[in-house]
Formats: structure tokens, C-alpha cells, sequence
């Protein structure tokens, strides 16, 4: 439901912050959102940011994952930035 | 000086090498490579020794700790140091929620920044935050201190009993029955202490924070309250 919310407000026209904030609003309940666009990467949590979240950014790829050891093996993660993401921030990254 | 590698080593037959020593071990420190965010690292330790983690802990990491001297030299997930009885846990990154969830006794001491719900239920411990803290954080704490740094998210000390929180930096918001405290002699001391305990006395002056605790007003039933229970 999440998705198809998501996916509405983009064909709407919202850009990726926009159609996440627009979810703060309207929908309720426990959420982490990873979303993958053509162009853009987004992540999203609750504001009670019960689900567990990590993110690690290097300066070649931004990764999501639940948890520090989904990531364990990615290239380069021990120099990677390690950081959860804010709960009700919207975390976007976008090709031009 | 045992080396545990967890590329090689379980983690099971690590902690089960943890639980077997006794108080007069001769194998006082121990260091632990490749944790690769593994979780209940040193979970359940009650021995008077020192374990260094080398690396990102997974979830309880040090959980339950009792007298052990636990470093890790990374971040932690969920639940660092929860339920600990005693002891010291220092964790030199990051941790992530519930750091110090429920723990009795002991010093926490997290030198980067701790996600929601740091100390929630807190029961003792006395935790020491270099960075800020997240939302709800000391949510129903009951004992001990909370000292932080840096800065504090939403709903700081919600419904919290006799718990002090001492923040440096600014506090979002207080949560239901917190109050800023006015901060008397015997507070300053024992923030001085607890400072020093945590090594980070240096250039930091207890003057610089201010105290909240419970306004005691949700410790019993009240009808006017119920909107708040």
C-alpha cells in the first residue's frame, strides 16, 4: 500500500522528498521505506523509528540495511559512513 | 592474552569461553577481531577482565555485563550494555537504540552519537554520551544518570522516575511529566564525578548543563492525568 501510495504521489509530479514527506502525513504505523526510482535511491523511517536501520555511504555506492552485518560485505565498508538514519527525515540521493 | 578471530572462531563457543572464566582468572584481557556486526558479542560476562572488540558490534553487544571492562573500537547496534549489572562499557563510535536499555549498574560511556531511546528503563547505570542522543530517550528511566554531551531528541525523559538527565547541548523537547531541574552543589559533584569516571572532564564544565528529571506527577493515579498515561 505503501508502494502504490509512493508511486502515486510521484506520477502526481512530487520529487522523491516530497511524495515521503507526504507519507509522514498521511499514513500511520511502524515503517522503514527503501526506495529505488530510474534515477534515485530514498530512505525513509517512522518518527518512532521502531524498525531497525543502517546506512553505510562511500563516495561509489549509498547501501541500506537493517542491520551493520547486511553490509559486512560490501567493498570498501570499513571506510564507509556508517550512520542510522533520523527517524521522519528523508534520506534521497539522485542521479541527474 | 587471548586473540579470538570471528572470521574463524563461533561466536557461541567465544561466549561460552567468556562465561567458563572465574574471578581469579589469569586471562584478563582479551581481544576480538573481525566482529563484523555479530550480535551478543561479550554478552553475559561476569568476570573482572577486560574484552576489546576491534570492529562494529551487532545488536546486545555486552549485554548483561557484569564487572567485565568491554571496549569496542566501532559501533554497536540495539541494545549495547542492556540489563548490565556492573562494570564499564565503552563504546568509541556510534550505538544505535536502547543503548543501555534496562541496565542496573555500571558506566556506559558512548563517544559518538546514541539513537532513540537511549537508557529507556534505565535502572542504575550510569551512562555518558560524547554526542547527542536520539528520541524518547530515558523513556520510563527509574535510577542512575544520564549524561549527555551533545544534544537531546524529542520526548527527552518521558514518563521517567528518579532517573537525573544532564544535557549539555539542546533538548528538542521533554517528554510527559519531565521538567528542567535547577541544577544545586550536589548535582555539579556528582556530574564532576561521573565526568571524570567517564574520561571526558577534560574542557567540560558541569556549569555548561542542565538537569531534568520527573515532576513526579504521573507516580500515581490522577484523573486529570489520564490523557497522559
Amino acid at each position: 500500500m505503501a508502494a502504490g501510495f509512493i508511486s502515486w504521489r510521484l506520477r502526481e509530479g512530487d520529487s522523491l522528498t516530497e511524495a515521503l514527506e507526504a507519507g509522514l502525513e498521511d499514513l500511520d504505523g511502524f515503517y522503514t521505506f527503501v526506495i529505488g526510482t530510474e534515477n534515485g535511491f530514498a530512505v525513509m523511517r517512522d518518527p518512532i523509528s521502531c524498525k531497525p536501520a543502517v546506512m553505510a555511504e562511500t563516495d561509489q555506492y549509498v547501501a541500506f540495511g537493517s542491520e551493520y552485518r547486511a553490509l559486512v560485505n560490501l567493498p570498501g565498508i570499513e571506510k564507509a559512513r556508517v550512520f542510522e538514519p533520523e527517524p521522519a527525515r528523508a534520506y534521497v540521493w539522485e542521479r541527474n | 592474552m587471548p586473540v579470538i578471530d570471528l572470521a574463524v572462531t563461533p561466536k557461541r563457543d567465544l561466549n561460552a569461553a567468556l562465561h567458563a572464566l572465574s574471578a581469579d582468572t589469569n586471562e584478563t584481557h582479551w581481544t576480538i577481531a573481525n566482529p563484523e556486526g555479530q550480535h551478543a558479542i561479550a554478552a553475559g560476562v561476569d568476570a573482572p577482565i577486560t574484552i576489546e572488540i576491534d570492529g562494529h558490534a551487532g545488536y546486545y553487544c555486552a549485554g548483561m555485563n557484569k564487572q567485565a571492562t568491554i571496549v569496542v573500537n566501532g559501533n554497536v547496534g540495539v541494545g549495547v550494555a542492556e540489563n548490565m549489572m556492573s562494570g564499564r562499557v565503552h563504546v568509541k563510535g556510534d550505538a544505535s537504540q536502547a543503548a543501555g536499555a534496562t541496565a542496573h549498574g555500571g558506566l556506559l560511556v558512548i563517544d559518538g552519537n546514541a539513537s532513540a531511546r537511549c537508557g529507556i528503563s534505565m535502572k542504575g547505570v550510569d551512562i555518558v554520551v560524547k554526542g547527542s542522543i536520539g528520541p524518547m530517550s530515558a523513556f520510563m528511566a527509574q535510577a542512575g544518570n544520564l549524561v549527555v554531551l551533545g544534544d537531546a531528541g524529542e520526548a527527552l525523559g518521558d514518563s521517567l522516575y528518579e532517573t537525573r538527565i544532564f544535557v549539555r547541548g539542546s533538548v528538542k523537547g521533554l517528554g510527559a511529566d519531565c521538567i528542567e531541574k535547577e541544577m544545586r552543589p550536589e548535582h555539579l559533584e556528582a556530574l564532576r564525578k561521573l565526568l571524570a569516571e567517564a574520561g571526558c572532564d577534560a574542557g567540560v564544565r558541569p556549569e555548561d548543563f542542565r538537569r531534568y528529571g520527573s515532576a513526579r506527577q504521573l507516580y500515581n493515579f490522577h484523573v486529570d492525568n489520564a490523557s497522559a498515561y
